[in-house]
């Protein structure tokens, strides 16, 4: 049985079995390397994309659980060559360090930007505090986050 | 002694393989994808989840508990070794929430099914939503917070 699901505005059916993460089969499948497995628990955000435009921990979330549904990954805001609001405020801000957490930081920002298009510093952080970065890219993060607001 | 013990096999040998019927409702579906890793394997807390069987919020008199944990997750206690899980408000619509909930009473419980879980879910995800506004834009609303009555 496969999964139709819309991935970055384009329908797929994915042959994985439904109770595939959404995770694998983005990138196993799709070739969609942005979303990264961190810890497999839902705990620390670096698989983060989303779903019908919330942010969801996309190495929880079976494929039978986004049927039908629109998912949006890093690769879906933009490319090197034309970065989305977010992506180039993080470039701007030179918010990585080792970058690994980076994709889920971008992706659960751009969710609260869409749902809160001006936040103050005190929600910019209460929303990402999902998201773990262990190598102490915290304040860069919120000023790319502040920067893509502002944008 | 042999002979006895091989004749009781035979019939044992002989009987039908009975094949289990896998269930493939979209709730059973999302259960075996979501819900299993963590709470089929008797791994202790805080690596697994506690086995459905056990839980209150299954057997409970209001589904109001099972939404809020499903929805919110259970946030980790500071300091301290505590039962952990992801939230699932964002991937799962209020349809699939009220099912999922249903399907579980009836598999692992003997009570009644919820006369009111469709309603019960809409009121966590609107609790949830405000417990997010108040707090100025979290995602992880609290269930503690958002608990019944509050």
């Amino acid at each position: 049985m496969t999964t139709r699901l819309e991935v970055n505005g384009r329908t797929h059916e994915l042959a994985s079995d439904d109770d595939t993460p959404l995770l694998y089969a983005l990138r196993d499948e799709l070739g969609l390397n942005g979303a990264k497995y961190g810890c497999g628990l839902g705990q620390c955000g670096a698989c983060t994309v989303l779903v019908e435009g919330e942010a969801v921990f996309s190495c929880i979330t079976p494929l039978a659980m986004v049927a039908g549904k629109r998912v949006t990954t890093l690769e879906g805001l933009g490319t090197i060559e034309k970065p989305g609001r977010m992506q180039a405020a993080f470039i701007e801000e030179q918010a990585a360090q080792c970058g690994f957490c980076i994709p889920g930081m971008i992706m659960r920002a751009e969710a609260l930007l869409r749902a809160n298009p001006h936040p103050d510093s005190k929600e910019i952080r209460e929303a990402l505090h999902p998201n773990l970065c262990r190598c102490g890219t915290h304040m860069r993060i919120l000023r790319a986050v502040q920067r893509a607001a502002k944008a | 002694m042999a002979v006895y013990v091989r004749s009781l096999m035979d019939g044992a040998r002989h009987a039908p393989a009975r094949p289990r019927p896998v269930d493939d409702t979209r709730a059973a579906r999302i259960y075996r994808g979501a819900c299993s890793d963590c709470h089929d394997h008797g791994d202790p807390l805080p690596f697994g989840g506690i086995a459905m069987e056990r839980s209150i919020g299954l057997s409970g008199e209001s589904p109001r508990n099972l939404a809020n944990v499903i929805l919110y997750g259970l946030p980790a206690a500071q300091g301290q070794t505590s039962p952990v899980m992801p939230g699932y408000a964002g991937a799962l619509t209020d349809d699939e929430l009220a099912e999922l909930m249903a399907w579980l009473r009836a598999r692992y419980t003997d009570e009644p099914p919820w006369p009111d879980v469709a309603q019960k879910v809409r009121e966590a995800r609107k609790a949830g939503e405000q417990g997010a506004r108040e707090s100025a834009g979290g995602t992880g609303a609290n269930p503690a917070r958002v608990a019944e009555g509050r």
